[in-house]
C-alpha cells in the first residue's frame, strides 16, 4: 500500500533516512517533507480549522528533526507515528496558547479551541450557508437523505442502516456516495450561481461547518 | 490499517465527521499522514461531508426554522398578524414550541443544569433538545446508564461538523449522573454534540 509505513520497505526507507538526518545533511529531511508535508499539511488544516497553517507545517518538520536528532525517535519504522506524536504537541501549544489569549483558566478547561464568537454579520453568513446546505439535502431522495442523516448525524453503521432500511451493503454503499456527490455538485453549482459563496464555503470549509 | 479496512469501514467519511472512536482515529491519521492517496480523498471530501454535517443537523433541530422566523414574520401583513395574535389571546391558543429538556435553577454550586440522556439511545425525531443559554456556564448532567464505572471522565464538546470547542475531565462517584460544569467554553447559538469519552454522545442545543 502506498505510504504504509509498517510494510518492510517503508521501515527500510526510514533506517537509510534517519541516519541522514542524524548527520545533519538535507537529503534525509528533504524525503521526510516530500513524504509528510501533505498529510502533515491536511492533519494540521483539520484539526486548527484553518487552511493558515503555514508556519505550523514548517514548526512541525522543524520539531520532527530536532526530535529525531535528540534520539527521540526509537523504531525508525514508526515514523508516521512518531509524526503524529509531534503534531499532537504542536496542537497542544496552540491550544494552550488560544486559551491564554482568551483568559481562560485551566481549572475550567483542559484545552479549547481558538474559535472566537461570531458577530452579526458572521452569524448571518453561518445562517445562509445553513439555509442553503438544507435546501440542498431536502432537494435529495427520501432515502439518500435518510441514509445521510442515519450515517453522518446519528452514527449509525453501515450494517445498522441496512438492516432498518432494508438496503443491500453495495446499495447503501452506491446511495451513499451518490448523495455524497450530489451534495457536492450542488454546492459547487451555487458556489458558480453566487461567486460570494465562495467566501462562505472557504469559511465553511476551514472551520469545519 | 489498510486501503481495504479503510473502504469496508468508511473511515474517510467518520474521521471526517468527527465520529472515529480515538484508537482508530489514531491508527488512521497514522496511515495517511504518508498516503497521498487517502489525503486526496481527505482533501475532496471534506467540503461536502462538512456541509452535509451542517445539513442534517439544521434539518433534525428545525435551526433555520427559528432563525428565518423574524423574516417570516416581516413577510406577514400587519393585519393577518394582528389577527392571529387576536386569535391566540381569544382561544387561549399557544404555537406549538419544540419540546425542551427542562433547565433546573438550583444545582448546588447555582449553575443552570442541562440533563443529557444518551443521544443513541433516544435521539429520534421528536425527542426532547436539550438547551444551554449562550455564553452562560451550565452544569452539564451525563447519563451513564449502561456504561462500565470510570474514576476520570474525558468530557468533550464539539460542533455538528465535530469542531473541539471544549472539554475537560470530570471524576465518576458510581452514580447514574455525571456531573460537569462548564465554564469557559463560550458557547455560541448552535447545535453541538457532547462525547464522553468515545463512547457515549449527546445531543445539546445552545441558544
Amino acid at each position: 500500500m502506498s505510504g504504509d509505513l509498517e510494510n518492510p520497505e517503508s521501515t527500510a526507507l526510514w533506517e537509510r533516512v534517519v541516519p541522514e538526518i542524524l548527520s545533519g545533511g538535507t537529503t534525509g529531511q528533504e524525503i521526510l517533507y516530500a513524504v509528510f508535508e501533505r498529510g502533515v499539511r491536511f492533519y494540521l488544516a483539520h484539526h486548527m480549522r484553518t487552511e493558515d497553517v503555514e508556519d505550523k507545517v514548517h514548526d512541525t518538520f522543524l520539531a520532527v528533526v530536532n526530535a529525531i536528532r535528540d534520539g527521540q525517535l526509537r523504531e525508525p519504522g514508526r515514523m508516521a507515528g512518531f509524526v503524529r506524536t509531534i503534531l499532537e504537541r504542536q496542537l497542544a501549544g496552540y491550544f494552550t496558547e488560544a486559551q491564554r489569549r482568551q483568559g481562560l483558566s485551566s481549572e475550567d478547561v483542559s484545552q479549547i479551541q481558538p474559535r472566537e464568537r461570531l458577530n452579526p454579520e458572521q452569524e448571518a453568513m453561518r445562517a445562509e450557508r445553513r439555509r442553503f446546505a438544507r435546501k440542498i439535502l431536502r432537494g435529495l431522495p427520501e432515502v439518500d437523505r435518510e441514509i445521510l442523516m442515519r450515517f453522518y448525524l446519528e452514527g449509525q453503521t453501515a450494517e445498522q442502516i441496512c438492516f432498518q432500511l432494508g438496503v443491500s451493503e453495495t446499495q447503501f454503499r452506491l446511495r451513499k456516495n451518490r448523495a455524497k456527490q450530489r451534495f457536492g455538485e450542488l454546492v459547487r453549482e451555487a458556489v458558480r450561481k453566487k461567486p460570494g459563496r465562495q467566501l462562505l464555503l472557504r469559511k465553511s470549509a476551514a472551520s469545519g461547518h | 490499517m489498510t486501503h481495504s479496512q479503510i473502504e469496508r469501514n468508511d473511515i474517510v467519511d467518520w474521521y471526517l465527521a468527527g465520529k472515529l472512536q480515538p484508537q482508530v482515529q489514531a491508527e488512521f491519521e497514522d496511515h495517511f499522514l504518508a498516503c497521498p492517496h487517502c489525503v486526496e480523498r481527505l482533501e475532496q471530501d471534506r467540503r461536502p461531508v462538512a456541509a452535509i454535517l451542517e445539513a442534517c443537523v439544521a434539518e433534525r433541530y428545525q435551526l433555520e426554522d427559528r432563525e428565518v422566523w423574524p423574516v417570516a414574520l416581516q413577510a406577514w401583513s400587519l393585519g393577518a398578524a394582528l389577527a392571529g395574535v387576536a386569535l391566540l389571546v381569544t382561544f387561549g391558543l399557544r404555537p406549538a414550541a419544540p419540546p425542551r429538556a427542562r433547565i433546573e435553577r438550583s444545582s448546588p454550586d447555582r449553575l443552570p443544569v442541562v440533563e443529557l440522556a444518551a443521544y443513541r439511545a433516544g435521539g429520534g425525531a421528536g425527542s426532547k433538545i436539550p438547551v444551554a443559554v449562550a455564553g452562560k456556564p451550565f452544569l452539564l448532567k451525563l447519563d451513564l446508564r449502561g456504561l462500565s464505572p470510570s474514576e476520570i471522565y474525558q468530557v468533550s464538546i464539539v460542533t455538528e461538523s465535530g469542531e473541539l470547542v471544549w472539554s475537560g475531565t470530570a471524576a465518576g462517584t458510581g452514580g447514574q449522573w455525571l456531573e460537569v460544569p462548564v465554564r469557559g467554553a463560550r458557547l455560541g447559538p448552535g447545535a453541538f454534540f457532547v462525547r464522553l469519552a468515545g463512547v457515549r454522545e449527546y445531543a445539546l442545543v445552545v441558544e
